[in-house]
């Protein structure tokens, strides 16, 4: 080597290496990242003993990788020449599409879209009773009930993703849902924005090239499908039009932007809408709320908010995620009280519902989160099921004090003695259990059932039961009830056809003296 | 702490260079080894008393073992080996070993009921207690004196280059360096030139390689397709390869930056056209090791056929147990001994008369084979991976999900990664002797000119690495996180 290339070779090798760690110690740490929308770690404190050191060691290493000099500069640099040379994302959240468009990949809405997370049958008719139950729920305190169901850009935009994941397009989470709900005739119970919004697309551009949202046309698009669609029930629901609306155009970097680093060098120009004589009354956060989850619990950004135009007949409360914020501003103007919520889920707003009583819940949230959207809430299927197990409906089996339950059960570690309130099981192992015929002409039919059972000790009963064409029972086809000690009352549905042949109650896990006190299996109606 | 990582790169590094330069030659050895312990101790913790403790014993058995010294040597010699071997075996060794007698007599229905002790693995044992070995068992063979100064010997052991994952250097091969050692412009620019090229194998090569593979392994291999298969092994035997190579390049150039000269751990292997010549390009510094200190001591190839292809084998096994302690490495070792085996007999010398490119597609195609048993997490799992990669799986196209991956920088990337996997780089080392100064003519930019395009492939590569790295640190939400 010649030595001009040894020396110029040790220099760049060295001021690569030693200027980020130069001006790390010159400038100043930060706390949190506005781009990165997180804190930063912090510089750790020196330790005072050999255990704190490993601690220390880790902590170091993370703060030194979110603090070295020229961070920023790098970061940006290097995703600017990614997607300059390669048209590629070097963040694997993110694909780089045709024209500018920028998808978002995370959360699993990659997978979705290709369809590689089918949702088996199970989990689908969970989702289905669901929105039934909340309907119910609501409808007994005089409320109504209106699943809004987003969908993500690449539902919307597939042609603008590349065509080697175009060429893949599967069935996603909400296509198996809504194809579930039409098996029932259901598909109605839920707003599917899809349609909508693949029809408004034909006329103009309904999501940002570079933000995982849809654009204010795309959330207007919206507004006017939900309104639209609660307008039968509610004739006197105020929507919005094109003459209620100044269009202005903006500049805005998305926030798929930020995940490339690249917000100030990619923007695009978009509309706003600016409503002309807005007459809602400003945002007031609702204090007296307190989020069932700890860690929110005392924490501003998660209380709901409410809006509202005084005059407007109809009340609503919203539940949505970061696409109901383009939301808002159109729906404060059709509500005399609209409130919002966007960090909790329904099953923790139940509280909130009643207290605010509106007219109708929106419950919005974008196709990639359904599961979240629809997670069942016990407490809610219980007061449902309360109502269900007293109603009319088949009874398919009943067990109480008069059943001869010695002869009409198999009995494995436990004995039967009569009692006073139901039957007295004496338990004399881990594993104890009761084997159950059902009428086999419950085959098909959608039960529930309730178990009444006083307990020893705090344990889990098990509730097993087998399809029609299975004579033994699975290890997966168990619903299982943490108990307490003392009397409980247990209200489950068995999963959809899933019964007609046997059910099996284990009472508890655990020894000891167990009192059945009525066992019920009916048809919900 | 890794080299391909910020702290390494933008503070330790260049913190120690830094303070290299500026101690005399007196205290340079002295501060290497304590940087070393701090390298290790970084990410290890207390495991460095491990490693003193290793050094200690070891400096003791030096003296015990020398042929100067007294009797009994070969005794002290046993007591090295055992000493030297039994933290390995304990730290490494136990859950599988335990695991493994427990499976045996419950077949023969003897039930033992012992728990296995989930121990942590410290980094790079396997590499220091062979380096211990190789002393001991070199002073005792009357290679090399024994090191009478225990920081050199500290130094030996703990230097943090080649701590983690190797070269493993013998210590005849760097005893006269640790007293004294050249420190030179050229010397230093060649170890830049050396860390540079290694850190972009890693990071612009294995790294990408390595993403797709474990997408690939991650998946059931029932719904696997043939193509998506071959592509996630194709892509790991890329990724195992840039990253081993990468980061004995990084050690040997850092070592060089320390006046230090290791020997060469790999020769493009991939090159091979028989599993004997893998083995002579593929971690070169271990199958070396294996061989004077196992192979050659049981009789290498100097006793009957039967006896030499027993010791393969054995020196295979032992060198699959050596790389994980599970089945899928004692089987990746014993395919390789066997195909070693075959290949000294006739079916070598069959080889040896067909055409160049079918004996590099035989050994490819039984590289890639064993690549799977030493990536797939489970015996059964690599089973149903063979099964994927010959039509047997129940997939009838590629999954989308890889499908959605393979794009053109992908398949750049994967180009890259075969390109330089054969012997591009040492035209690239070599360039510069390739134009010899001619007097005749009055203008010679060759060699000039290649000496710049050498300089500006190596600024692209750290600076892109480097901002690859940095980019790994960013860790952005779609919403707030606080």
């Amino acid at each position: 080597m010649n030595r001009w290339y040894q020396i110029v070779l040790i220099t760049v090798f060295t001021v690569v290496l030693c200027l980020p760690m130069a001006a790390s110690f010159l400038q100043q740490d930060k706390e949190i990242s506005a781009i990165e929308k997180r804190k930063l770690a912090g510089r750790p404190a020196l330790p005072h003993n050999l255990e704190g050191f490993s601690t220390f060691t880790e902590q170091f290493e993370k703060y030194y990788e979110d603090n070295f000099g020229f961070r920023d500069q790098l970061i940006a640099a290097y995703n600017w020449l990614y997607l300059k040379l390669l048209k590629k994302s070097p963040n694997p959240r993110v694909t780089v599409g045709k024209d500018g468009w920028l998808f978002f990949n995370g959360e699993h809405t990659l997978d979705d879209f290709l369809g590689t997370r089918p949702i088996d049958t199970g989990t689908l008719e969970q989702w289905r009773r669901v929105i039934i139950d909340r309907r119910e729920w609501l409808a007994d305190i005089g409320i109504s009930y209106l699943p809004v169901i987003i969908p993500y850009k690449m539902m919307i935009y597939p042609d603008k993703l590349p065509q080697r994941i175009q060429r893949h397009a599967g069935t996603s989470a909400l296509d198996q849902f809504m194809a579930y709900l039409s098996g029932f005739g259901q598909e109605n119970e839920v707003l599917d924005l899809r349609v909508p919004l693949l029809e408004a697309k034909k006329e103009q551009q309904v999501f940002f090239k570079t933000d995982t949202h849809w654009n204010p046309d795309g959330a207007l698009q919206a507004y006017a499908s939900m309104l639209n669609r609660i307008e039968p029930a509610f004739p006197a629901v105020r929507i919005l039009g094109p003459e209620d609306m100044v269009p202005q155009h903006v500049g805005h970097s998305g926030d798929i932007t930020m995940l490339l680093h690249l917000a100030e060098s990619l923007s695009e120009e978009a509309l706003r809408y600016e409503i002309v004589a807005p007459c809602s009354s400003g945002y007031t956060k609702l204090y007296d709320f307190i989020h069932p989850q700890q860690q929110f619990a005392h924490n501003e950004l998660y209380l709901p908010q409410r809006n509202g135009c005084a005059g407007r007949p109809l009340s609503a409360l919203v539940i949505h995620d970061s696409f109901g914020l383009f939301l808002r501003p159109y729906l404060n103007e059709s509500f005399g009280k609209v409130v919002y919520s966007n960090f909790a889920d329904f099953g923790e707003l139940k509280e909130l519902i009643r207290t605010q009583h509106p007219d109708i819940v929106f419950d919005t949230r974008v196709a990639r989160n359904i599961a979240s959207m629809l997670k069942p809430d016990k407490i809610l299927e219980n007061e449902v099921l309360k109502k269900h197990i007293a109603g009319p409906g088949r009874v398919y089996l009943q067990v109480d004090r008069s059943t001869a339950l010695q002869k009409t059960t198999q009995q494995h570690q436990l004995t039967i003695h009569p009692h006073a309130e139901g039957h007295a099981l004496n338990a004399h192992g881990n594993d104890p259990f009761l084997d159950f015929s059902a009428d086999s002409q419950s085959e098909g039919k959608q039960l529930i059932a309730e178990i009444i059972v006083t307990s020893p000790d705090d344990t889990t009963l098990q509730l097993f039961y087998s399809l029609p064409n299975q004579q033994h029972f699975e290890p997966a086809k168990i619903i299982s009830f943490p108990i307490q000690k003392g009397k409980n009352r247990l209200l489950t549905r068995l999963p959809h056809g899933s019964s007609g042949t046997r059910l099996r109650m284990d009472p508890g896990q655990i020894p000891g003296r167990y009192i059945l006190h009525s066992l019920l299996v009916k048809e919900e109606r | 702490m890794v080299f391909s990582s910020i702290f390494f790169l933008f503070f330790f590094l260049p913190v120690v260079l830094g303070l290299y330069c500026l101690v005399g030659p007196r205290l340079r050895n002295f501060l290497l080894l304590l940087a070393s312990l701090l390298f290790y101790a970084w990410g290890e913790g207390g495991y460095v008393l491990l490693m003193l403790c290793s050094i200690s014993m070891n400096y003791i058995f030096g003296f015990l073992v020398d042929p100067q010294s007294v009797n009994k040597r070969r005794i002290y010699l046993t007591l090295a080996v055992v000493a030297n071997l039994i933290p390995l075996i304990v730290f490494k060794y136990s859950e599988f070993l335990l695991d493994s007698l427990q499976v045996v007599l419950r077949s023969v229905d003897i039930p033992l009921d012992i728990k296995s002790p989930h121990l942590h693995l410290p980094i790079g044992i396997s590499f220091f207690t062979f380096q211990a070995l190789s002393y001991v068992i070199d002073v005792y063979r009357g290679v090399c004196r024994p090191q009478k100064n225990l920081l050199n010997l500290g130094l030996y052991i703990a230097l943090f280059p080649q701590l983690i994952a190797g070269p493993i250097v013998r210590y005849h091969d760097i005893a006269r360096q640790l007293l004294a050692r050249v420190h030179s412009l050229e010397g230093f620019s060649s170890g830049c030139q050396r860390f540079i090229l290694g850190l972009g194998k890693k990071v612009l090569l294995a790294n990408p390689m390595g993403a797709m593979a474990d997408r690939i392994f991650a998946l059931d291999p029932g719904t696997l397709s043939t193509e998506a298969a071959w592509i996630g092994v194709l892509c790991y035997s890329l990724q195992i390869f840039f990253d081993f190579s990468g980061y004995s390049d990084m050690a040997i150039g850092l070592g060089r930056m320390f006046g230090f000269h290791f020997l060469e751990n790999f020769n493009y292997p991939y090159i091979s056209r028989s599993i004997r010549e893998f083995w002579r390009r593929w971690h070169i510094s271990l199958s070396t090791w294996f061989r004077d200190y196992l192979y050659i001591p049981l009789g290498g190839n100097k006793i009957s056929a039967t006896r030499t292809s027993i010791n393969l084998f054995l020196v295979f096994f032992l060198c699959g147990l050596w790389h994980g302690a599970s089945m899928n490495f004692i089987i990746w070792g014993c395919a390789h001994g066997l195909f070693l085996i075959l290949e000294r007999g006739s079916w070598g010398r069959l080889l040896n008369r067909l055409p160049s490119p079918f004996r590099h597609l035989y050994f490819w195609l039984v590289l890639l084979n064993t690549w799977v048993l030493f990536r797939a997490e489970t015996l059964s799992h690599s089973l149903d991976y063979f099964k994927a990669m010959y039509g047997a799986s129940a997939a009838s196209a590629i999954n989308p999900s890889i499908a959605a991956q393979l794009d053109p920088e992908f398949f750049v990337v994967l180009l890259a990664a075969l390109l330089f996997s054969f012997p591009v780089l040492r035209l690239f080392d070599n360039a510069g002797q390739l134009y010899k100064p001619d007097k005749s003519v009055a203008v010679q930019p060759s060699a000039y000119l290649l000496d710049a395009t050498r300089l500006a492939f190596l600024a692209f590569v750290l600076l892109v690495s480097t901002m690859s790295l940095a980019n790994g640190s960013y860790n952005p939400f779609i919403y707030f996180r606080f």
